[in-house]
């Protein structure tokens, strides 16, 4: 251990499969995982030229006495502005967007098969590790063609795996579809179900019409997921959308989740104490803002998050465009190891710049 | 809302002074009741604590008597100058004193102001406008009542623009690019003139040799630092790009910016936003081989390092504390990077003579300032080349009688 340095590491994350997605603690993150990020990382700089360049341009050469923590880390915007890849083109298999801050500028993530599929597992491992294996009946609160609009599309048909007979609680136009929810619930018939959704239009497109008709729903038997939407929700936080949904639908379940297409598949997901965790399959630094240094216990930062899943694109370390807290590693009292943080806040867009230069 | 002939626009708000009506007399430039104004100005504005608001004590500095005065006599000869009238001032939102400058400059040149404040809200701009406000009102500048007015409308209310556009007899509009082509598109009186600062960028030049010879370079970091931070690097002329000349470019900027990150670190932590986007333009200059070294953040410095400098590297700079370095054989090697964009050339240890030589020998498309390391962000009734008194005023032309006997 430690020393595992090389492409076959990057060929073999299997081993991070075979243990549950929270049983992994800070020792084995700094070793194991390590290697990992560290193959990960000389995987990349040897199948992606611009990606060698950056590494050179911070003299950093990847090796086995490299700490976690100094492994560099791209900036997720980066992605909008350059298509990165690490794997020949015959490889090459989809191409993954999502549409980032205000949806003018594009994300393109290429996947290979190896990449996708590895993505698909790690989903399936985090998940089932919190609702269990069995395929419970599934509610997408979003529209039928959401499988056409990219980004949202990616999350449904993500989540969707673990479910049956996935109904759609929105129509087209984005009201709620009271007649198919209540067929969906008679179908359940009072048994255990999932729901759906990212956290914007579940506030947007059935909390608030719920509230404006004076209407509720019985979704007691629920676990609710929702994230990936809160940059366009400023002003309502977690405590807020726990709230109406308890209020408006009896859901008690709710667990946000925290993930980009930039390293879909090992999503962060939230314990009983409102923590977001890292698995087994990822990472989290904040780091300050003056020199990108890691941020002590309980002191806001900006989010770099690592996964071991990117093998076509080198986008195993990133920096996002979120702030957050990390609060400690090992010692929730949610029972997870791992680190475990909140995301604060999303980046403010760029700001104006323009002629006109005095004090 | 609507004075003397002055067509209603809704949404048009009023900060100081009223919408002035027809007639007012144009004023002969650096008139003695303007230059009193301003002078009064400058002491109201000296009053409160001098520390909060460096840019208001920076802009009463500069429109003392004192200062004014010198500004007459750099002016030269203003015998028959006299405004054109009246000026409408569209005023940007990156550094918010502006305004500011561009209605004392239209004053100084004897014309009536409507200023378009920016639609963000800054304390400075409010505690400035409220000191205009008190002293227009005192009976002491009576006569100056209707040569100041300040409204706020937002940035697509095209009507107002319209409004305004269709009385003044110059326009005044500084960027970015996208203010100047919307403000364009609203037509002008065939009469009235126009003035547009769009978007810019500037450049130091730094000799190495001279940085270690020289025995106070605290004072220079020092006034790199106001040029490169008091504006985030958002002012067009904040220096994106360093240019080392000379032999020991290693050891003259190892000292440079480490003096810098002392600087910088004793002040506050840094927008994270700054970080990222820092970042991201360095990695993606890295990326594409256009920079061969990267230092992402150190002391809220973001360093990138250019051996083929060309002007397109500054294209997507983000601002807010990243410098871009490159370094040249000779003074003349700078040349190709000064296109039209470039403004405001910042120099240390070069003579400014040889530089201003040079610009009129090669004769590039960019730089129309050239001032010591610590002077970017100054205000000069020179801007982006218009002698400002003179672009906001005109010359009568008294051609005696002949005389024949």
């Amino acid at each position: 251990m430690g020393t595992a340095v090389g492409t076959a590491a990057a060929e073999q994350p299997a081993g991070v499969f075979t243990r549950p997605p929270y049983s992994t603690d800070g020792a084995w993150k700094r070793t194991v995982f390590r290697d990992l990020i560290v193959s990960l990382t000389e995987h990349h700089r040897a199948g992606c030229p611009p990606y060698r360049r950056v590494l050179d341009a911070m003299r950093f050469t990847p090796g086995p006495e490299v700490e976690l923590e100094e492994v560099p880390f791209l900036p997720a915007g980066l992605f909008k502005r350059l298509t990165l890849v690490s794997v020949p083109r015959s490889e090459r298999d989809r191409v993954l967007t999502s549409s980032g801050t205000g949806g003018r500028n594009v994300s393109r993530v290429v996947l290979d098969r190896t990449t996708a599929l590895l993505q698909m597992r790690a989903l399936a491992t985090i998940v089932t590790g919190v609702l269990g294996t069995s395929r419970l009946p599934l509610l997408v609160v979003d529209c039928p063609r959401v499988t056409e609009i990219p980004g949202r599309a990616v999350a449904v048909l993500g989540f969707s795996m673990f479910g049956s007979g996935r109904t759609f609680a929105l129509t087209d136009d984005l009201r709620p579809d009271l007649a198919a929810i209540n067929a969906f619930l008679d179908r359940t018939a009072g048994g255990p179900f999932l729901v759906f959704g990212m956290t914007s239009i579940i506030w947007r497109h059935l909390l608030t019409p719920l509230r404006e008709r004076g209407t509720r729903l019985d979704l007691a038997g629920a676990t609710v997921i929702h994230g990936g939407g809160w940059k366009s929700l400023a002003g309502v936080g977690d405590g807020d959308f726990r709230k109406a949904a308890l209020e408006l639908t009896g859901a008690r379940r709710v667990i946000d989740y925290y993930g980009m297409a930039e390293q879909a598949g090992s999503v962060f997901l939230q314990c009983p104490e409102g923590f977001l965790h890292c698995s087994t399959f990822s990472e989290v630094f904040t780091r300050r803002p003056r020199d990108f240094l890691p941020c002590a216990y309980g002191e806001p930062g900006i989010l770099q998050t690592l996964s071991v899943l990117p093998r076509s694109y080198p986008g195993h370390s990133l920096l996002t465009e979120d702030e957050g807290v990390v609060f400690g590693e090992d010692d929730c009292r949610c029972g997870r190891r791992g680190r475990y943080f909140v995301v604060t806040r999303r980046l403010p867009a760029a700001e104006a710049k323009g002629c006109g230069d005095v004090r | 809302m609507s004075g003397d002939g002055f067509p209603a626009a809704a949404g048009l708000r009023l900060i100081v002074g009223g919408l002035p009506g027809g007639g007012l007399p144009a004023r002969p430039v650096f008139h003695e009741e303007v230059v009193g104004f301003l002078d009064a100005l400058s002491g109201a504005l000296l009053e409160g604590d001098v520390r909060r608001h460096p840019d208001v004590t920076a802009f009463a500095l500069w429109c003392r008597r004192a200062a004014v005065e010198t500004w007459r006599a750099r002016f030269g000869d203003g015998t028959r100058c006299l405004g054109r009238g009246l000026v409408f001032h569209v005023c940007p939102a990156n550094v918010p004193l502006v305004f500011a400058y561009s209605l004392a400059a239209g004053l100084l040149a004897g014309n009536a102001n409507v200023v378009r404040l920016p639609s963000r809200e800054f304390p400075e701009v409010a505690h400035l406008c409220e000191r205009l406000g008190e002293l227009l009102a005192s009976p002491e500048h009576r006569a100056l009542s209707g040569y100041v007015t300040c409204v706020r409308y937002e940035a697509d209310a095209a009507e107002c623009t319209r409004a305004l556009s269709d009385r003044c007899d110059v326009r005044v509009v500084w960027g970015g690019d996208d203010t100047v082509a919307a403000v364009r598109a609203v037509p002008l009186p065939a009469g009235a003139q126009e003035l547009v600062f769009p978007d810019r960028r500037s450049l130091a030049v730094v000799d190495a040799g001279a940085w270690l010879a020289c025995r106070d370079r605290t004072r220079h970091v020092r006034g790199f630092h106001t040029d490169g931070y008091a504006a985030g690097q958002r002012a067009c002329s904040s220096p994106l790009l360093v240019v080392w000349l000379g032999d020991e470019v290693e050891e003259a900027r190892a000292s440079f910016w480490s003096l810098l990150g002392e600087l910088v670190a004793a002040g506050r932590q840094g927008a994270s936003v700054d970080a990222v986007r820092g970042l991201e333009y360095a990695c993606s200059l890295a990326a594409r081989g256009r920079a061969s070294a990267v230092s992402p953040r150190r002391d809220g410095i973001g360093r990138v390092w250019c051996d083929e400098p060309a002007p397109d590297l500054l294209d997507r700079h983000p601002g807010g504390g990243v410098f871009v370095e490159t370094r040249v054989k000779r003074l003349a090697d700078i040349v190709p990077l000064l296109d039209r964009k470039v403004q405001t050339l910042s120099y240390f240890g070069v003579p400014p003579d040889e530089l201003a030589d040079l610009l009129l020998d090669a004769g590039p498309r960019g730089v129309c300032r050239v001032v010591p390391l610590g002077r970017a962000l100054d205000f000069s009734l020179i801007w982006d080349g218009h002698d400002l008194i003179r672009a906001l005023s005109r010359r009568i032309d008294v051609v005696p009688e002949v005389n024949v006997r």
